[in-house]
């Protein structure tokens, strides 16, 4: 999470509600890296709106979004 | 209703004013959401998304979305590459921008494309709600040509006692005879308090960060400040 970037439009915790959740600030934490499925966290990745959340490969370290 | 991937149809496609286009879009089924609300369409292949916040009201298997062009970045050339009956994935409906049951008095700030959520909430209130109490909407822009839904929102101040609807001009012709400046500037003259109203705020930065202090020293409690920053 890019926690400067984040604008709480909650589109992350809409589309991976197991893995963001919104804090008392109005921003988006990780609250668990495997609470959803990989798809669901690039979804949520990829719909928010001001690209705030980057995913990693863990494996090999390659950046997967935003690319 | 959860956020889904759906695929809608593009049913019309208008150009409302220089860089505005509303855009109607058909789902197979009835799309729930609530005024205010926003989706996500995916713009390119990669994987690329931009958020649009839904300008019709709900009800029906029609969303329209009303897309500023101007920034000409890959939503905006993928929403003028677009004609009727393409084909759209869209993820939503997605924001918690959105009416309380019962709102205190209600003011509506927006600066450009920003108006776009506040249309289905004031027909909400106006017609769904039969929301008596004061609505007040302010619309700052730069020019008059760049103006659009003028007439909707007149007629909705003209059938409902209200409802009040102002124009703020940044750049205005000698001939505008209404407010001009920021919309900040108007807030102040129009009231000297707001006490008592909740107010709903989409724009750009500066405008949040000027009506938020203003508000906030004229009565307004930090928590009945809703703010969507899309810009």
């Amino acid at each position: 999470m890019i926690n400067d970037k984040c604008i709480g439009a909650a589109s992350c915790v809409a589309v991976a509600a197991m893995t963001f959740k919104l804090n008392d600030a109005n921003k988006a934490d990780i609250i668990d890296q495997d609470g959803n499925v990989d798809s669901e966290k690039l979804l949520a990745a990829q719909s928010c709106p001001t690209a705030a959340i980057e995913v990693i490969d863990m494996a090999t370290g390659e950046k997967i979004w935003p690319k | 209703m959860p956020p889904q991937k759906l695929t809608a149809k593009v049913t019309k496609k208008e150009n409302l004013a220089k860089d505005c286009w509303l855009v109607t879009f058909e789902f197979p089924d009835d799309y729930p959401f609530l005024a205010g609300q926003y989706v996500s369409l995916k713009v390119a292949e990669d994987g690329t998304r931009r958020s649009y916040s839904i300008a019709s009201a709900p009800g029906g298997k029609v969303i329209e979305l009303l897309v500023d062009v101007g920034p000409m970045g890959a939503g905006s050339r993928y929403i003028l590459g677009l004609k009727p009956g393409d084909s759209v994935e869209v993820l939503g409906p997605l924001g918690r921008f959105t009416l309380p049951p019962s709102p205190k008095k209600v003011l509506f700030v927006a600066t450009g494309s920003g108006i776009v959520p506040f249309r289905p909430m004031i027909h909400e209130l106006l017609e769904k709600r039969s929301f008596t109490d004061e609505i007040h909407l302010d619309w700052g822009m730069r020019y008059e040509e760049d103006l659009f839904w003028i007439d909707e929102f007149k007629k909705l101040e003209t059938d409902h006692p209200n409802f009040k609807f102002d124009v703020v001009l940044s750049k205005p012709t000698k001939e505008w005879s209404a407010c001009s400046g920021h919309v900040n500037d108007c807030l102040i003259k129009h009231r000297a308090s707001y006490l008592g109203w909740e107010a709903f705020l989409c724009g750009n930065q500066q405008m949040i960060e000027e009506v938020t202090a203003t508000l906030s020293g004229l009565g307004v409690r930090r928590e009945d400040i809703h703010i969507e920053k899309f810009f």
